[in-house]
């Protein structure tokens, strides 16, 4: 398997041998993330293939480095879109349950700031990821970011589902507290 | 805040968050470990050569021991460096040591009394963390150290105890260990009377919702007497009942694991001395006995959900409605091969048969065991071929011994091809031309339009250019729903080699007009009722 470097290379050269690579190295973890958002595997594969034409389009003049994050990222951001356009997600996606988790822990009624921008909270949310440990950063990121399972989390951190609903249940109530300081959720 | 924001936010977060969270790689994953942990301990069993030298060669580690009696039921510390960080982590590492050559893992801790420890049989010293490599699990090592008892009344190869000194855990009273490598219980009874002994101990009952245990709320309720009855009922069926084999129940498509995620309550069965048992209760009828090694058993639904209609404040989302009545189970006991059956095609199903139409399966009506047949009754929704009454006896092959495919319940709808069959105690009885292979799902996408699925393809095989324009082609937008609703409306029914399988599905309509023109074809004067 060819290295991020590798791969940049036959971006910058107009390989489309690139994908094929891109696909290789990634295709499996890009797949997930879209198939976690959007349970309908035909949809997610078409946005992993957006992904992977947003990736020839954006490279060269980009070089992301590293790589891996900045993918996830463009297949997260298509899936979304298509999330919210379509409304192709059932109630069972992975995604609509993560986000009913969250949506549980942060709505308030009285949300003093709501306006809050999405960078200035990514900013305090990132501020507050600093403050976990590694595995609870991580637990986080799996679920929130990339939709994954219970399941799957506890299956990657040789931890227990139960642990993991416990942790992540705990993780989200500091958030809560976390915002509530900041004067973001009141 | 609302969570397309909080979406937003998550995904401007910085490239090091999803790298790290992308290239995670658990270093010592715990079940594993355990696994782990189980297969060290038979290896030293096996080699008692090289535990003799290990023991004598830790002699001073006996000394250690003596000054470790202390109960530390967290995992020992990490060592400082960059994984110092992760203390507050290690110490979800499961509790465990090693006595003999078996691996005691942590079952619960319960109030002493005075009277739960007997002789105390040895010391294990806390010297392994999860970064402690496997050649290090020596005998009397562990995740826990401090001095270890027999049990009162229970086998000594199962469960051990630990006492906590004061102030030295936050917890109280004594751990209980179980042995989890050791031990294979021949069947749920063997584990509930010769290793728990519930019978002779057993106190109350208390139960708690899924939803309560898994969030830890903790939100348990007596069971009432009228439910201690119902209770004895079921843990007789249990009792009765074999374990199911994990890799058995994953060849016809059912993952336990998962399917014990969809757990609706869980049982306490309270005994004399503290000890509990706890049942993970399926409303499919499968039970899993939590915290002792990985063992499932499946009773007839009827009786655990007669159980699980005592929880009264527990919700019962699948409740169905009165007079329902379920089949016991939805696999036999043993896999069965169907009887080679001759392959029909749509014509030939359509002319060999007495009564072509479309059914829903209502209730179980009983099952013959030594000709492995279940009877349901059926309601005729749609008939193209041939006269009966609106309610008839569906057979199906297969019963609580053994089949070949997942039983119909209450609510299958079906569209079938049917021959007049005899039984001793049921009218009108029918039973499929060709089995299962002639027998079509109909399965439903999200506006209630339905499909026929037709799983084998005998039918649908040879369809003409114009069907197979309307054919739902596998990886389409439309098959992805269907497949995703057909799992969710029957899981039984549905396995995962779907894709493998129903490479078939036709919209409902364009099905029938297909059977109805083959009819015509091959039998003009047929009857025919819409």
């Amino acid at each position: 398997m060819l290295t991020d470097e590798e791969i940049l290379s036959l971006f910058f050269a107009r390989s489309e041998q690139s994908i094929r690579e891109l696909d290789k190295k990634y295709g499996k973890l890009c797949y997930r993330i879209a198939f976690n958002i959007l349970n309908n595997r035909q949809d997610a594969e078409e946005c992993v293939n957006d992904a992977y034409l947003g990736a020839w389009n954006a490279i060269p003049p980009a070089r992301p480095d590293p790589l891996r994050p900045y993918l996830c990222k463009i297949v997260r951001n298509l899936s979304l879109k298509r999330y919210y356009r379509e409304k192709a997600a059932k109630r069972s996606s992975v995604y609509e349950v993560a986000l009913q988790e969250i949506e549980h822990s942060l709505s308030s009624p009285h949300t003093v700031t709501a306006e809050v921008e999405a960078g200035e909270l990514a900013r305090l949310i990132e501020d507050f990821l600093d403050s976990l440990t590694k595995e609870n950063r991580v637990l986080f990121m799996r679920r929130y970011a990339f939709s994954d399972t219970y399941a799957d989390i506890a299956q990657l951190m040789g931890i227990s589902e139960k642990n993991v609903s416990v942790r992540l249940t705990r993780i989200r109530r500091s958030l809560r507290a976390y915002l509530r300081e900041r004067e973001v959720l009141a | 805040m609302n969570s397309k924001k909080f979406a937003a936010a998550m995904t401007e977060l910085g490239d090091h968050y999803y790298e790290e969270a992308s290239s995670y790689q658990v270093k010592s994953k715990k079940r594993q470990w355990v696994k782990g942990v189980a297969l060290a301990a038979c290896l030293c069993l096996a080699a008692a050569v090289a535990i003799l030298w290990d023991l004598a060669k830790s002699s001073d580690g006996n000394n250690q021991s003596q000054q470790d009696h202390q109960l530390a039921l967290v995992a020992t510390p990490t060592t400082a460096g960059e994984d110092s960080e992760q203390v507050p982590d290690a110490a979800c590492m499961v509790s465990f040591f090693i006595y003999q050559g078996r691996v005691y893992e942590h079952y619960q801790w319960i109030d002493d009394t005075g009277d739960i420890a007997g002789a105390m049989l040895g010391s294990a010293v806390a010297s392994i963390d999860e970064y402690t490599p496997l050649e290090d699990y020596k005998e009397l090592t562990g995740s826990v150290g401090g001095d270890f008892y027999e049990v009162k009344g229970f086998d000594p190869g199962f469960m051990l105890a630990m006492k906590a000194k004061p102030g030295e855990t936050t917890e109280p009273g004594i751990a209980i260990f179980t042995c989890i490598n050791d031990i294979r219980p021949e069947s749920p009874a063997d584990l509930l009377e010769k290793h728990f002994r519930l019978s002779r101990n057993f106190v109350s009952a208390e139960y708690e919702s899924g939803d309560s245990w898994y969030n830890e709320c903790g939100e348990r309720y007596p069971l009432s007497e009228e439910g201690i009855k119902v209770l004895n009922k079921f843990l007789c069926q249990l009792s009765a009942s074999e374990f199911v084999s994990v890799g058995e129940a994953l060849s016809y498509g059912i993952d336990l694991t998962s399917i014990m995620n969809k757990r609706q309550a869980v049982l306490y069965l309270n005994m004399k001395n503290g000890l509990t048992v706890t049942l993970m209760l399926n409303q499919y009828g499968y039970v899993n006995f939590g915290g002792v090694l990985d063992l499932y058993a499946q009773v007839p639904a009827a009786d655990l959900k007669a159980l699980l209609m005592q929880f009264t404040e527990l919700d019962q989302p699948d409740q169905e409605p009165a007079g329902v009545i379920l089949p016991p189970v939805r696999f036999g006991r043993t896999r069965t091969l169907p009887l080679p059956v001759k392959n029909y095609d749509l014509r030939t199903a359509v002319t060999e048969s007495d009564l072509v139409a479309r059914v829903k399966v209502l209730n179980w009506l009983g099952e013959d065991n030594d000709n492995l047949t279940t009877c349901f009754e059926a309601e005729v929704l749609d008939t193209i071929k041939g006269q009966s009454p609106r309610r008839i006896t569906l057979l199906q092959d297969g019963s609580s011994e053994g089949s070949s495919e997942a039983l119909f319940t209450h609510g299958t709808e079906l569209f079938v091809f049917l021959r007049r069959d005899k039984h001793s105690q049921h009218k009108n009885v029918y039973r499929s031309t060709g089995g299962p292979t002639t027998t079509v799902f109909i399965v439903k996408d999200d506006t209630g339009t339905a499909y026929a699925l037709d799983k084998h393809g005998n039918l649908t095989r040879n369809f003409d250019v114009e069907l197979v324009m309307k054919w739902v082609r596998p990886g389409s937008k439309k098959y992805g729903e269907l497949r995703g609703n057909w799992k969710e409306q029957d899981p039984y029914l549905f396995n995962e080699t779907f894709d493998d399988y129903y490479k078939h599905v036709y919209p409902y309509d364009a099905f029938v007009a297909k059977v109805k023109s083959v009819l015509a074809k091959a039998d003009p004067e047929a009857t025919t009722a819409d």
